[in-house]
């Protein structure tokens, strides 16, 4: 379980995020929802220790990030690369995944990307393909707790299948997961709980069919944009 | 993956980046070039102001005159390259959020670590070859040198050249970390480029413990040779290796504690002190 406790983070003055509370479960997949500035990178730097919350913290099954580590991974919405890396190495230098594994190269193949592609520098790479090498190295570390800001993010549909195929695997294996993205008809196929992230507070969290009954303004078949809209808005 | 080996792994991957830094190599590599073909000149030189009757050597300890230039070349070159390779390689590291990126997958305290022991083999590496180089070029040239002088090589001279190496590693050491201290200070390159050549000018190249080590290297001959006078010659030379040693580890501690904190996306990292 990621929980987060009473996260508060201010850039100078510019307060972003104020008593964020919120958890997502094992085996389940969290959207943490919010419209464009609404703090939820910064909430994701500082669960991966890359900031420093000016009060609370984020446990994940009750322990600090520095002791799961190995346990965790991320992909940001433009993953880096050193660019006259090849593919191969960017893996193995950023996400410690190890191309040997046999396992390692089925995926990726899955992810199409190719040995001919993963040869060549990371810098030639487009940017759909450059997510795609994110998100395959984030899921490749077998992870228990995962982050992904916006994973949908340049995935051509044929890719996304394959990446929903893999999210939805870790899912079942108990991994916690968490996500970002503003494309609601693929995230609603997989997420099962909203969080939703407004002026600097979680202002709902609760179980997806609950939050498009309740923000659906009494229509039948709300999606979750609608009721997103309706929430934020 | 096998998660038992992953401090072993951040080792590796830190060896994969220190190569991908190929211009760096060729910078070096070209450093090496021009302090052999100044050797070379130097010598010519010395053995023409010889021959003329211009020149004359005297040797305290049996030490050459032409390795001491040697040693003065390599500390001058260290000290500036080590320093802008601290800049560059954190500049390299940083490239599109690489360095958030490494510190979620490894401990940052153990990227450091293998940062440094890498520099710290390339700076062997480089002074190796640098050596080797200068010396097979120099064999037949020393051959007449030493004919003329009545230099004999005893085993002193090796304890003599460990001593002056260690000056220009412990040098090139604290060049390095004083470019990473710029460079996680200041995120312009050129801002740090230029701050660079001002402690290397300015500060670094006047510092009292570079011309300690100066004298150090030139103390064993009495050649006139307009060096830098030693700061105080009350201080014992070993009193110079300690506080040398002592500067580079507190400038160690600066950089774990507040340069590389600001490393990171310029704010504080939140594992920091549990790591």
């Amino acid at each position: 379980m990621i929980e987060s406790k009473n996260i508060s983070f201010s850039y100078g003055k510019n307060q972003i995020l104020e008593n964020v509370n919120f958890q997502a479960e094992k085996g389940s997949i969290t959207y943490l929802a919010g419209i464009n500035g609404s703090g939820k990178t910064t909430w994701i730097k500082c669960a991966a220790g890359l900031l420093k919350p000016s009060c609370g913290e984020v446990l994940f099954d009750g322990m600090p990030f520095y002791k799961i580590r190995e346990y965790f991974a991320i992909c940001f919405d433009t993953p880096p690369v050193y660019k006259n890396m090849s593919c191969i190495d960017n893996l193995f230098v950023l996400y410690d995944v190890d191309y040997k594994e046999d396992r390692v190269q089925e995926m990726l193949e899955k992810m199409g990307l190719s040995n001919y592609i993963l040869t060549h520098p990371a810098g030639k790479l487009s940017f759909g393909q450059r997510h795609r090498l994110g998100i395959a190295g984030a899921i490749l570390r077998k992870p228990r707790y995962l982050i992904l800001d916006e994973p949908d993010l340049g995935l051509d549909p044929v890719a996304w299948e394959s990446v929903k195929t893999e999210i939805m695997d870790l899912k079942r294996k108990g991994t916690a997961i968490i996500m970002t993205g503003q494309n609601f008809v693929q995230l609603e196929e997989v997420i099962n709980h909203v969080s939703l992230l407004s002026q600097k507070r979680i202002i709902a969290d609760m179980p997806m069919e609950e939050f498009k009954q309740r923000y659906g303004k009494d229509e039948e078949k709300v999606s979750l944009k609608q009721a997103f809209l309706n929430a934020a808005g | 993956m096998q998660r038992g080996d992953v401090m072993n792994r951040c080792g590796k991957t830190e060896f994969l980046i220190q190569k991908k830094r190929k211009s760096m190599i060729w910078v070096a590599i070209g450093a090496v070039i021009i302090l052999i073909m100044y050797g070379r000149v130097m010598c010519r030189e010395v053995t023409f102001l010889q021959e003329s009757g211009n020149m004359d050597i005297y040797y305290n300890a049996d030490f050459p005159p032409v390795l001491n230039g040697l040693m003065l070349m390599l500390l001058l070159i260290f000290n500036t390259f080590f320093l802008f390779w601290g800049i560059f390689s954190i500049k390299y590291d940083r490239q599109e959020m690489c360095n958030e990126m490494r510190c979620i997958t490894f401990n940052r305290r153990e990227i450091v670590k293998y940062q440094y022991m890498w520099a710290g083999i390339i700076q062997f590496y480089f002074l190796l070859s640098a050596a080797i180089g200068y010396v097979c070029i120099q064999i037949t040239v020393d051959k007449k040198l030493n004919a003329d002088t009545g230099f004999v090589m005893n085993g002193l001279i090796f304890w003599k050249i460990l001593m002056k190496v260690v000056c220009i590693f412990i040098m090139a050491f604290i060049s390095l970390t004083i470019g990473r201290i710029i460079v996680s200070c200041f995120k312009n390159t050129v801002v740090c480029i230029a701050i660079g050549l001002f402690i290397d000018q300015v500060l670094m190249a006047k510092a009292w413990l570079m011309t300690g080590f100066v004298y150090r290297i030139f103390e064993d001959n009495k050649c006139f040779i307009s060096v830098g006078e030693y700061t105080s010659k009350e201080i014992p030379v070993p009193l110079v290796y300690v506080i040398a040693i002592g500067i580079a580890g507190l400038l160690f501690y600066i950089m774990l504690e507040i340069g590389e904190k600001r490393h990171l996306s310029g704010k504080r990292t939140a594992d920091y002190k549990g790591q």
